[in-house]
């Protein structure tokens, strides 16, 4: 251990610190070559009873006053080295061998002492933030726990909400901590039937489709059926039978739209159809209304709808004109005919699960009779005339639905009829017009998605039963081939059935079951208490667990039995004691002398495993995580497991959190444009906008690219929203595809309509926002705070005029502010072609944009495309080491400190040797010392304050 | 393996979860107690209630400050919505918080603002790893006579946390979010969903249980918290002096949580008849007048005396297109002496006054003994800065409604000597509340000037 422990010291020294020559007293050589230095080029502002940013150079007369000022003396070199200071309006310059002195042997000061001790840090006891606690109880029970609607938000510091020092535990929180382990384990371990509730929706806050304009401004969601537009809500359901129901009117007229935009209303002439709109759940067709309301009388509708245990989306639509032929008749592209009407829609409600128990048996496992072929998304094709049959239970003589979700290929001159029968007898048939895949005709160009995916519907009839067991059958009954059909829709009759369900409405609901990690856990163990227990504990503490602490959950099912508690309700009281555990909502380590600062160790196999969870996945270990680090055996593999945790899909957490916090993507939703000057800003642009971005950066995590690919690239994701926002040819549709930014002038992230967005403010953009968020974010070197008493910028006698960019100018003449938005706004100059949506422009009002600028190191640039190649040319450096220290800082869930130097210098290294990959960012970051090791608390640091 | 991060070894936390503080009050009583010999109740006997309502960046203060003192004021445009309850609050002017002052901490107001407003405590400045600021009047109040109800306080804001990023100038995001500091340490994170702040008031629906249910219910609660308590205890022994603090956070939340479910028995309050679980929201105005009506429903019923309410955060950038207004506040606030701009500044300062109309009303039409309940409540509406544009912390806007019983004075406009601190009126806010003490934050004495007759 000691060993290991020189060793790094070793490998530290050697690799990141250029020798200097240390012999002189490091006083001595300050006041010999550093402080006339400074007194040439700095004093003049920093010093005196009121020197600039308070930072007064001249006080410092001992080696100790510049230590305990470690961060002013870090800033000063890295103005110094990267020529922001002096000020560029200043006549006195430094040579570049003057600048280096100043730099090196502040570096050398600062560093080198931390080099002899080198520092790997602390971490604090971290609680889990409101993703992680989601991820953590998903993996660990199968359960989607809302936590980001149930907790409140977490602090966030250092730019991320992980970090253990700001996460704090009030109260508040810890009662939601055990109401959220009672939610969670009434989902886990269902021990009684889900109560039936009403949940209103408020349309303008669902999801709504693609053509939808959104809230008219009074909650009314508008919908036209151009593209099946629809208002979504995306709820868990228990097995049961659920009622849904919306508020809507209709206008019978200006639905249609020409061409392909929503401003191209049709003048409808002639008669006019009724109306429609339709109820859906996922994508099957429940039942339709003729819409009959007007404006002044809005009514409800409702469908009764049957679900499986799961999560469904319940739909209010406005499809294309549907029935008889309209289903094979394809039009644009598209099934059937536009509707004329548009269709208005306030609320959706959903009430259930209803008293009833709704059974579903998925086609697949069923009895079947007659040719046909079982497909892999459960349900069966019935190619030839046959039948799919399962058994049925009643409880007692009464009413029972019987349905069927089916679909079809058709033939000749009848539509497929599907049969249902009971014992074997016809009770009802059904022709189904519900369309399979269709294909489109020579020379149709293809627009719609609904095209490419079945379309079922569901069938249901509702009939008396006798108690007991009884078969319901559905049978295909007219097989039909035309193949010289020119149509290739109409040449072969086929019924496809996916599922049939019961419901039987004397019974009372069904008890829904158990996710599948927790049926595992139950199944593997049997009826063993103690042995499902350990098992849970053992995950959800991601370590090992003492004999001692499985007795006191068992005292705890003890209790609960002699309450009279099942044997599953008794385990849910201990589960419930795990979940509120400090074990379970706090990360913390081993360590051998807590309170002793020089007590440096590489941490545990145990706390490495979550280390690297809570890093790329947000969550616990998984079983390979654990079982390796109980083996003692994870170090050895690290890298094979960094990399098989980067392939799994669990590391979209990196994109969740990591991304959408480093580029700021999570506060979108917070941003709002002004309605007026920018129509096309809405929840759905708003939306693409922070998808464009994950995917860039998935893309790059996915396809371990450059980094510098974040500056650069010349690829984005986008759809149709993004397309015409970016004004960028033929993309159609909500799917967002990679498309080549290569003739156009974004590139890299700095030019994604979210980051411009985020920089803006909600009438114009902000070229100081997006300036300081590039040197906050992309090069890691923020500028100060404003001084407090922001002189006005209209003085007497001097008003401001022309562009924003004339008026900032000006405003720069005042030395008081220009030293710092000297640094900010170039760059935001650089970026002013982009509107505070991120739309091009050429002009800002009247005037014509001027988008060139010249950083304070001196490079110039016009525009975007130059900018960012700027940035990844003479900032790279600046780049790399901000990416380091970002993703540092995430992965430890603490702030970086002036020790953490040598580590992000060593990551920024290993990036330059290896084509800046992003895996190798990651692993780099795995493989440093803070990352490995860590050091007790000290407990003068806390007088320090 | 050694795993002290798992393995007990002493204790030296005793007798945690025994020692519960003795409510003054009887299980049996009604929801509205009547008691004059309490401290901290009318002299009617009925109980006095305290809230702060905070809005952000200060005001357009030419439209807020009347242009005299006393009873025969003018009603200036932001104050005019309140016009018609103009005998029923004062308008205090001069009062200051000088510890929001820079102290050469560099930029960084609002976070300051909105820290010292309950506190007067000077935030130190950081980012992340060592919040400190000071404990807040109504959790100072909240501590010394929360047992008296079911919640010892109530915390409620429009604004969650921010998503992402860093917030004011170097300050930490809980600087800007949080009104309310238990201790110097932690602050008291408002609700910011109603439904989720009337579950705390009321419990979910289906707490409609039989007595030997919820008696279940309570033994397994208290079971579990036991057994947390003593995973805390073993744990906490292995840990360094930061993390030793954090699990602190987490054995006094237990605590406080095990001594709200023994006040939840003895104070068993449902929601009044007609009284809803609120509906999702659709719009800010509606968040607001949810939020007003969970906090009246709570002082109704008893469930609290004491309240904090942020309307939006300071430094909000938040536009109110439904005024017409789609320029975000805090950059209208940097007006520059602008007209144009501190017309809207004005008038969305109108907004928030007419939003506190409605809270008001609503007070008002709560009868209670000879009155209302706004009689018997102390409702301190403002905001940590005047000017916004030069972010100043004197001269503090700031309106008290409500006579507290007869203890406040209302209808005037009251001049106090300029620089007053802020803590002194907290000072006589605490002692009218029954909560004895010389001193708050930076007080230099009492508030004389709102005092009433009693």
């Amino acid at each position: 251990m000691k060993q290991a422990f020189c060793l790094t010291v070793i490998v530290l020294l050697s690799m990141n610190l250029p020798v200097h020559a240390a012999d002189e007293p490091p006083l001595i050589a300050y006041e010999k070559t550093v402080a006339p230095l400074l007194q040439k080029y700095c004093y003049q502002c920093h010093s005196g009873a009121k020197p600039k940013a308070d930072l007064s150079l001249s006080s410092f007369k001992t080696i100790e006053s510049i230590f305990q000022h470690r961060e002013q003396w870090e800033l000063v070199a890295q103005n110094v080295r990267t020529h922001d200071m002096p000020p560029e309006e200043s006549r006195l310059q430094p040579t570049q061998a003057e600048r280096e002195i100043i730099v090196d042997w502040v570096d050398q000061q600062l560093h080198q002492h931390d080099s002899k001790n080198p520092d790997p840090g602390r971490v604090t006891v971290r609680r889990l933030n409101r993703a992680e606690y989601h991820n953590t109880i998903h993996d660990l029970t199968g359960v989607d726990f809302q936590s980001n609607v149930e907790f409140p938000p977490d602090d966030s510091g250092y730019g991320f909400d992980n970090i253990g020092d700001v996460l704090s535990l009030p109260p508040v929180l810890m009662e939601k901590y055990l109401s959220a382990a009672d939610k969670i384990l009434e989902e886990a371990i269902p021990t009684e039937p889900v109560s039936s509730k009403v949940q209103r929706f408020p349309a303008s806050l669902a999801q709504v489709g693609f053509n939808a304009i959104g809230d008219r401004g009074d909650g009314w969601v508008q919908l036209i059926s151009l593209e099946d537009d629809d208002v979504a809500v995306e709820l868990p359901t228990s097995p049961g039978d659920y009622i849904v129901r919306v508020l809507a009117f209709c206008k019978p007229t200006g639905g249609a739209m020409v061409g392909g935009g929503n401003n191209n209303r049709q003048a409808t002439t002639g008669p006019v159809d009724p109306t429609r709109i339709s109820i859906c759940v996922d994508n099957a067709f429940i039942q339709d209304f003729e819409l009959t309301a007007a404006e002044t009388r809005p009514q409800w509708y409702e469908a009764r709808v049957g679900a499986s245990q799961g999560k469904h989306r319940f739909r209010v639509v406005m499809r294309r004109i549907r029935g008889g032929a309209n289903e094979l008749t394809m039009l644009n592209g598209r099934i059937g005919k536009q509707q004329s009407g548009i269709g208005f829609v306030k609320y959706v409600e959903v009430e259930g699960p209803l008293r009833a128990a709704t059974r579903t048996y998925p086609a697949a496992n069923l009895q079947a009779t007659g040719e046909g072929q079982n497909l892999p998304d459960g349900g069966r094709l019935l190619d030839h005339e046959g039948q799919v049959s399962t058994r049925i239970n009643v409880a007692k003589d009464g009413e029972v639905i019987l349905r069927a979700q089916a679909y079809a290929d058709q033939a000749g001159d009848q539509p497929a009829r599907m049969e249902f029968q009971v014992d074997g007898k016809p009770v009802k048939f059904f022709d189904v017009l519900a369309p399979a895949k269709m294909v489109p005709l020579q020379g149709q160009r293809v627009f719609s998605l609904m095209l490419l995916v079945p379309q079922p519907a569901v069938y249901e009839t509702k009939l008396n039963l006798t108690a007991g067991q009884h078969t319901f059958s559905a049978a295909f009954v007219n097989d039909f081939v035309d193949p010289q059909n020119k149509n290739p829709n109409l040449r072969d009759r086929n019924l496809y059935i996916n599922y049939l369900e019961t419901a039987d409405l004397s019974s009372p609901a069904l008890q829904p079951e158990m996710p599948g990690q927790i049926k595992q856990l139950f199944a593997a163990h049997q009826q063993d208490a103690r042995a499902i227990l350990s098992d849970f504990a053992r995950h959800a503490y991601r370590r090992p667990v003492q004999k001692q602490e499985i007795d006191r959950l068992m005292n705890l099912v003890d209790l609960a039995g002699r309450q009279g508690e099942g044997f599953e309700g008794s385990i849910k009281l201990a589960m419930k004691a795990v979940l509120v555990s400090p074990y379970f909502l706090f990360r913390g380590e081993d360590q051998p002398n807590p309170n002793d600062p020089k007590s440096i160790h590489p941490i545990d196999e145990i706390s490495l495993a979550s280390r690297l969870s809570y890093f790329l996945w947000s969550s616990m270990p998984d079983d390979e995580l654990l079982n390796l680090a109980e083996r003692g055996e994870l170090r050895k593999n690290l890298p094979a497991q960094v990399k098989r945790m980067l392939e799994s899909p669990k590391s979209k957490a990196l994109v969740d959190n990591f991304a959408n916090q480093w580029l700021q993507t999570r506060s979108l939703e917070t941003m709002q444009p002004d309605k007026e000057l920018f129509p096309d800003y809405d929840a759905g642009l708003r939306a693409a906008m922070q998808k464009e971005t994950e995917m860039f950066f998935e893309s790059i995590m996915r396809e371990d690219r450059s980094v510098i690919d974040f500056l650069t690239a010349d690829y984005t994701f986008i759809n149709e929203r993004l397309a015409k926002l970016y004004g960028i040819q033929n993309i159609k549709g909500e799917e967002f595809r990679r498309v080549s930014l290569s003739e156009t002038p974004r590139r890299g992230v700095i030019t994604q309509a979210s980051v411009l967005t985020l920089t803006s403010n909600p009438t114009r953009t902000s070229p100081v926002k997006r300036g300081k968020f590039v040197l906050d974010n992309l090069l890691g070197t923020p500028p100060p705070p404003p001084p407090p008493d922001v002189p006005s910028l209209d003085q007497p006698g001097r008003k401001l005029i022309g562009t924003l960019r004339q008026q900032m100018e000006q405003h720069r003449v005042d030395p008081n502010c220009a030293g710092c938005h000297a640094r900010m706004d170039p760059i935001g100059f650089g970026l002013e072609n982009f509107d505070a949506i991120g739309a091009w422009r050429d002009k800002d009002g009247d005037a014509v944009v001027d988008p060139a600028g010249q950083l304070v190191s001196g490079e110039s640039f016009k525009g975007a495309v130059e900018l960012s190649k700027v940035l990844a040319t003479s900032k790279r450096n600046e780049f790399l080491h901000c990416m380091a220290e970002k993703m540092l800082t995430f992965a430890l869930g603490r702030g970086v400190e002036s020790y953490d130097e040598p580590a992000m210098a060593e990551i920024v290294q290993k990036l330059e040797k290896s084509e800046d990959r992003f895996s190798v960012l990651v692993m780099s970051v795995v493989d440093s010392m803070p990352f490995q090791m860590r050091r007790g608390d000290s407990l003068a640091a806390m007088s320090k304050e | 393996m050694s795993t002290k991060w798992h393995i007990p070894r002493r204790t030296f936390l005793k007798g945690l979860g025994t020692a519960l503080a003795l409510p003054m009050l009887d299980a049996m009583l009604p929801s509205t107690r009547v008691f004059a010999d309490v401290v901290g109740n009318t002299a009617s006997g009925l109980p006095k209630r305290m809230a702060f309502i905070y809005v952000p960046q200060g005001k357009n203060m030419v439209d807020w400050t009347p242009k005299t003192f006393g009873a025969d004021y003018e009603l200036p445009m932001i104050l005019q919505p309140l016009a018609e309850h103009r005998k029923d609050f004062s308008i205090v002017t001069g009062m200051a918080h000088m510890r929001g002052l820079s102290e050469n901490d560099g930029g960084g107001d609002h976070a300051r603002a909105s820290a010292v407003y309950l506190t007067g405590c000077h935030p130190k400045k950081t980012a992340g790893a060592d919040i400190k600021l000071g404990i807040s009047v109504d959790q100072f109040a909240a501590q010394r006579i929360g047992n008296q109800t079911r919640l010892p306080s109530l915390e409620l804001s429009c604004d969650g946390g921010q998503r992402a990023g860093s917030c004011d100038s170097g300050y930490s995001c809980a600087y800007q979010f949080n009104l309310s500091w238990k201790n110097d340490t932690m602050p008291v994170n408002p609700e910011v969903d109603p439904r989720l702040a009337f579950e705390r008031l009321f419990g979910n629906k289906s707490s409609g249980q039989s007595a030997e249910a919820r008696a279940k219910r309570m033994l397994f609660n208290k079971s579990v918290l036991d057994f947390v308590l003593d995973d805390a205890k073993r744990l906490q022994n292995g840990l360094g002096s930061t993390d030793t603090r954090k699990l602190d956070e987490y054995l006094n939340a237990v605590r406080e949580i095990e001594q709200r479910i023994e006040r939840s028995e003895k104070f068993r309050i449902s929601a009044p008849p007609g009284a809803e679980e609120p509906q999702m929201f659709e719009t800010y105005e509606q968040q607001i007048k949810l939020m007003f009506d969970i906090l009246a429903l709570s002082f109704q019923t008893d469930s609290t005396r004491i309240a904090t309410f942020i309307v939006a955060h300071d430094g909000s950038n938040r536009p109110y297109p439904q005024i017409g207004i789609s320029d975000g506040h805090h950059d209208l606030s940097h007006h520059r002496n602008d007209e144009t701009k501190k017309a809207k500044i004005a008038k969305i300062n109108h907004f928030h006054t007419t939003q506190f109309n409605y809270f008001l009303n609503k007070l008002k039409s709560i009868r209670e003994g000879e009155g209302n309940l706004l009689d018997n409540s102390a409702i301190v509406y403002g905001s940590g800065i005047s000017d916004g544009n030069q972010h100043l912390h004197t001269n503090l806007p700031v309106l008290v409604a409500g006579k507290c019983g007869e203890a406040l004075k209302t209808g005037e406009h009251i001049k106090v000597d300029e620089n007053t601190p802020m803590c002194n009126m907290y000072v006589s806010l605490l002692n009218i509340m029954g909560v004895k003490t010389d001193r708050f934050g930076d007080s230099t004495g009492r508030l004389k000037e709102i005092a009433g007759v009693a």
